[in-house]
């Protein structure tokens, strides 16, 4: 994969570069989310929330309830994760998006090529296994976000009552590890497939100049 | 040139037939329409007729030879010299200008191959582009065109190798009425020229121009 990239590097420097820009952009954003998840999450669970509940409590005078106010900021965090969380499903479907267009020009370069009687008709490389592994892919993370939600969630529990629950957070922990990287895996490997895909489409043609 | 197709069939699985016994003739000169609901085989039959898909019985005669196509390289051969395909996507480069796109099928044909033979590709297309009024937008790219314009594109690179056969399915499918008119006129026009024009086409607007109507029916 990494070879294929650099080839691609050299090929496309400028594409590349922006490319790879997004992909780092992604990885902090995606890494920033989970870590605020998982943060909060360890945060609520720690000895440090009721210190800082105590804390506060010394501080603050007056009505104000300094369990709630770190509740609420706990809440937001979490509410922030999920936000980025969404934005950056969002963005795996744009870049699936690209991909089917991408798809669909090679297919349209294939068939002009079959038509035009080119005799070195390219065939899609490992399309079947490519578009199989961003399934499998795309559903593992699908799967754990699911699964965490069903840890928070089942049962009519709150947030609080399932964290109280060692088990149920350590869950919840877990698939936020496995889902982050697997998710920052997908999309390294989804910028990777789009630029060789690219490259392919246009060289589909265009090797057709070079060889003349 | 004399096209014959004898008793023509293409079956899936020996059972589910998408064409059954179709015989007909088609001769130099004509422009033929061929017509029907969806699922009933134009498409394929269009395909079959271009060597792009294989037929499962029947046998196609051209000017009384049966044709007996060996192997994919010279299915290719064939549709590289006799055959000009006009799809309802365009199918333009994006990446090529026009100029550049209706010379792709130059850079494979016997006569044209060859960087000795540059300038000779650019003096066809440009003739083509000419024909087809759309010689003053070769340095431009497809996505700067209409979809009439870029269809005319389509044809003129068709026509690059001068086959005698042009095939186009659903040629106007992704056009407006006016486009339609034109595109099936330009197709029309090259009726004059004594080429055989095929085309599969859903629009009715098409019998306007058509010399022959076949239409096709389900079983």
């Amino acid at each position: 994969m990494w070879i294929m990239f650099i080839q691609n590097l050299l090929r496309n420097r400028t594409q590349v570069i922006l490319e790879f820009a997004l992909l780092l952009l992604d990885c902090i954003v995606m890494n920033f989310a989970g870590e605020l998840l998982a943060s909060g999450i360890s945060i609520y669970q720690s000895d440090w929330y009721d210190n800082v509940s105590g804390n506060l409590s010394g501080i603050m005078v007056g009505g104000s309830n300094p369990q709630m106010l770190a509740s609420n900021a706990l809440m937001i965090l979490g509410m922030l994760a999920v936000i980025v969380i969404l934005l950056l499903i969002g963005i795996c479907f744009s870049l699936w998006a690209t991909i089917s267009m991408g798809a669909r020009q090679e297919g349209q370069a294939n068939a002009l090529l079959e038509a035009i009687g080119y005799k070195k008709r390219q065939i899609q490389r490992g399309t079947w296994l490519q578009q199989g592994i961003l399934v499998v892919a795309s559903a593992l993370p699908a799967w754990g976000i699911a699964e965490a939600a069903y840890a928070l969630f089942q049962k009519n529990r709150t947030i609080a009552q399932v964290l109280e629950h060692g088990h149920d957070a350590d869950a919840v922990l877990h698939w936020i590890q496995v889902t982050v990287p697997f998710v920052l895996l997908l999309m390294i490997w989804v910028v990777i497939r789009r630029v060789d895909q690219k490259n392919q489409k246009d060289s589909l043609i265009k090797r057709l100049y070079r060889e003349d | 040139m004399k096209i014959e197709i004898l008793n023509l069939s293409k079956t899936y699985n020996q059972k589910d037939y998408v064409l059954r016994d179709f015989s007909y003739t088609f001769e130099s000169g004509h422009f033929y329409a061929i017509m029907g609901p969806s699922g009933v085989g134009k498409s394929t039959l269009l395909h079959i007729l271009g060597l792009l898909d294989e037929k499962s019985s029947g046998e196609i005669r051209i000017d009384g030879q049966t044709l007996t196509v060996q192997g994919e390289e010279e299915r290719a051969d064939m549709r590289l010299l006799t055959f000009g395909f006009v799809f309802q996507e365009f199918f333009l480069n994006p990446k090529l200008t026009v100029l550049e796109n209706v010379m792709v099928p130059l850079h494979i044909h016997p006569e044209y191959q060859g960087k000795e033979n540059w300038d000779k590709k650019r003096k066809r297309a440009k003739e083509l582009l000419k024909q087809f009024q759309i010689d003053e937008y070769e340095n431009r790219y497809p996505n700067e065109l209409s979809g009439g314009e870029q269809q005319r594109v389509g044809i003129a690179r068709a026509l690059a190798n001068n086959p005698e056969v042009i095939l186009a399915d659903e040629p106007t499918g992704n056009l407006d009425e006016k486009n339609e008119e034109n595109i099936f006129s330009y197709l029309k026009a090259l009726t004059e020229e004594g080429k055989i024009v095929i085309v599969v086409s859903h629009n009715e607007t098409v019998k306007n121009y058509a010399d022959f109507i076949i239409t096709l029916r389900k079983e």
